[in-house]
């Protein structure tokens, strides 16, 4: 296949998806295009591919280092599994959409310069709303209209970004940004990280996740949920590593939304504020800039795409089977669906960071490498967001679906596809959290994927997960939260699920800004109303005047009669004669 | 979808429906102690294990257990009290966009008719 894109097999094999017909061949299809993409990307191994021309510039379509290479992994690990999860869709336009998508942001991981991630960064916005607008809903709608809003949003500044990056440095190249000389505070820098920060939902910046994700279909929403934001993670990593700003914006964004999580009914959404809280796990890790943390940050992302996905996996199926996720109408599912539970709980312990599941072994990446530059303010935060994730992803999520109070549903267990697509989301979250028991941690499997180099200097290094102290640790501040949750629970402090929208910072273009966005186009109607008023009286006068004079009744239109006519004609004649003497 | 909550269904699970033994509430109470016994253990182990702490705090006994447990109760009643200021009905936003969505309707109308 010569240099072909690995992205580019994934995204026109989801154009020509819809081509296949039968849903079993066009399923097996479908399965087929992670996999050859896969098998490309390790054919090629780490270099660059599919350089071409563009206005006299050498572009890169794909680029595999360490960090691109880590990420495209386990998108393609994620595109198979979301395929098999998927594979009772019949609908056309969501199975291309779920391919068309994730292959763009493949290619945005793996662009080499800046056009070329432009270019997938735009593709994967504009084809990831079709996944929203698959629910084919007027509220599916209104969300997929302001997502779109904050993607292309997002786009327009990254573009800008790039043209004044060009003007000011005269490259393309999509590098560390701060390495051409500019600072952070320079436009174009400035338009680039405000675009990555949209995707990675930065504070206030954030509220596009939870307003359109949980709107999308059953199997939409786990798709949606995987690689806008980790696309924008590995951006963040190449361009801005080491900028401390990220330190302070990711740390605010493990903490805050975990309260917003703790009162929502919508168990989908719960799951789409830990999205923000675990994006900015690793956006911290990013913002330290050390190897180790980054490498956490890498590391940390691709775990969370397998245990994140397989709650939102959970979620789907029980939506699927009691066409319900609201917190208030669930409880006692885990008696009809018991490996769903199950699976479910694997992931709860997974994010959750557990000993012996995948979360344990990166989550302490990040916090270790945000501890060991002295950010200890930072560092309690992160302890704070980790007792919260515990809390609202490892217990609520769980907890209300399928314990709680008995809902009376009775409903099937996940069908077998689901099933599946679970079973190996949970072995390979358990997977990578043993292997190094058996592999020893200089032999991790994940190490070896990992950007940087995997360096264990001494007993005592991050990297080495299962020592007492941090076994301990974990266990105690794991253990110690679930303890807060049972006295709350049973002391009744506990808030019940309810059934109730929560406010959150889109509530200011939702409603003010649309009164606003409202009023101004009332004002500007009647403003206009006025003005063309106003202009067609005066015209209309002014036509009035004309008309008056030169009207069949006005002056100029009277009769003259022909003696005063002749009389003219003698004056202008003799005033000719005048003026011919003189000259 | 199929609502298994049809009124047929209801009568027939609870009338065939095994015990499981989470509905024993004297089996919750046992999760419940084990916790506490699980949380007792950790709280001794703590002595014992030695730490290669980043900042002084750490070495605190049971820092981990305390914190995580005071993060999460405060987490929670602090949630609780955002909710007093936060919370809408169900129907919030749905409700706004019909409004709009008549608004606009008048709004064609009036225009129609000029």
């Amino acid at each position: 296949m010569g240099e072909f894109s690995p992205a580019l097999i994934v995204l026109l094999g989801g154009l020509l998806a819809p081509l296949v017909r039968g849903g079993l061949l066009r399923n097996v299809f479908m399965l087929a295009l992670p996999a050859l993409a896969g098998a490309q990307l390790f054919a090629f191994g780490l270099g660059e591919y599919g350089n071409y021309e563009l206005f006299g510039h050498t572009l890169t379509l794909t680029r595999i280092d360490g960090l691109s290479r880590m990420f495209a992994t386990v998108f393609l690990i994620a595109i198979a599994l979301n395929v098999v999860y998927a594979w009772h869709v019949r609908d056309r336009l969501q199975q291309s959409a779920a391919l068309i998508y994730p292959g763009s942001a493949l290619g945005a991981v793996l662009a080499g310069d800046l056009v070329t991630l432009f270019v997938f960064w735009e593709l994967a916005a504009i084809t990831s709303v079709f996944l929203i607008w698959a629910s084919r809903n007027r509220r599916a709608f209104y969300a997929g209209m302001r997502y779109l809003v904050w993607q292309i949003a997002s786009g327009v500044l990254l573009l800008a970004g790039v043209v004044f990056y060009y003007r000011a440095t005269g490259s393309l190249e999509f590098g560390h940004f701060l390495d051409s000389g500019l600072s952070l505070t320079h436009p174009a820098l400035l338009c680039i990280f405000l675009a990555f920060g949209i995707k990675s939902a930065f504070p206030l910046l954030h509220n596009w996740v939870q307003d359109s994700y949980p709107e999308s279909t059953v199997t939409g929403t786990i798709v949606l949920s995987i690689f806008t934001t980790k696309m924008a993670v590995a951006s963040l990593a190449r361009g801005f590593a080491g900028v401390e700003a990220l330190v302070y914006i990711g740390a605010a964004m493990t903490a805050f939304p975990i309260f917003f999580a703790v009162i929502e009914n919508d168990l989908r959404r719960v799951l789409t504020y830990s999205l923000n809280n675990q994006v900015g796990f690793m956006v911290v890790g990013v913002g330290v800039g050390t190897p180790l943390a980054l490498n956490g940050a890498a590391s940390y992302a691709f775990c969370n795409i397998l245990f994140e996905g397989l709650l939102f996996m959970a979620m789907g199926a029980v939506l699927y089977r009691t066409g319900t996720i609201k917190g208030s109408e669930l409880g006692g599912l885990y008696k009809t669906m018991p490996w769903t539970t199950f699976f479910c709980l694997i992931g709860a312990a997974s994010i959750s960071a557990f000993p012996l599941f995948s979360g344990f072994v990166t989550k302490g990446l990040i916090i270790s490498g945000a501890a060991k530059e002295h950010y200890f303010w930072v560092w309690l935060t992160l302890l704070f967001a980790a007792a919260g994730v515990f809390h609202h992803s490892g217990i609520k999520i769980p907890y209300f679906a399928f314990f709680a109070h008995d809902s009376g549903k009775r409903p099937k267990e996940a069908p077998l596809h689901m099933l599946i697509a679970m079973g190996v989301s949970a072995a390979l979250c358990v997977g990578i959290g043993v292997a190094q028991l058996f592999t020893g941690p200089a032999g991790d499997p994940l190490y070896a994927l990992m950007p940087f180099e995997v360096k264990i200097e001494d007993a005592h290094s991050p990297y080495i997960a299962y020592t007492a102290p941090h076994i301990l640790v974990q266990l105690q501040i794991l253990f110690f939260s679930g303890l807060a949750f049972a006295v709350l629970q049973k002391t009744g402090l506990y808030p019940p699920e309810l059934k109730s929208t929560n406010l959150d910072s889109d509530w200011f273009y939702r409603v003010p800004g649309r009164a606003l966005l409202s009023w101004t186009a009332g004002a500007t109607r009647a403003l206009w109303r006025l003005s063309w008023r106003l202009f067609t009286g005066r015209v209309e006068r002014a036509m009035e005047r004309i008309y008056a004079v030169h009207g069949p009744e006005g002056r100029l239109a009277r009769t003259w009669p022909v003696g005063s006519m002749a009389l003219w004609t003698a004056v202008v004649l003799g005033a000719a004669l005048a003026l011919a003497f003189i000259a | 979808m199929n609502d298994p909550r049809s009124e047929e269904a209801l009568q027939r699970g609870a009338a065939e429906e095994k015990k499981y033994w989470l509905d024993d509430p004297r089996n919750v109470d046992k999760i419940w102690y084990g916790l506490i016994g699980i949380c007792a253990l950790l709280l001794v182990a703590d002595f014992v294990v030695e730490k290669h702490p980043y900042f002084e705090l750490e070495n605190a006994p049971n820092f981990y257990g305390f914190y995580g447990f005071v993060a999460c109760f405060l987490l929670v009643v602090a949630a609780a009290q955002l909710r007093k200021v936060l919370m809408r009905d169900e129907d919030y936003y749905q409700r706004l966009d019909a409004e709009y969505e008549a608004r606009a309707e008048n709004e064609r109308d009036e225009g129609s008719a000029h």
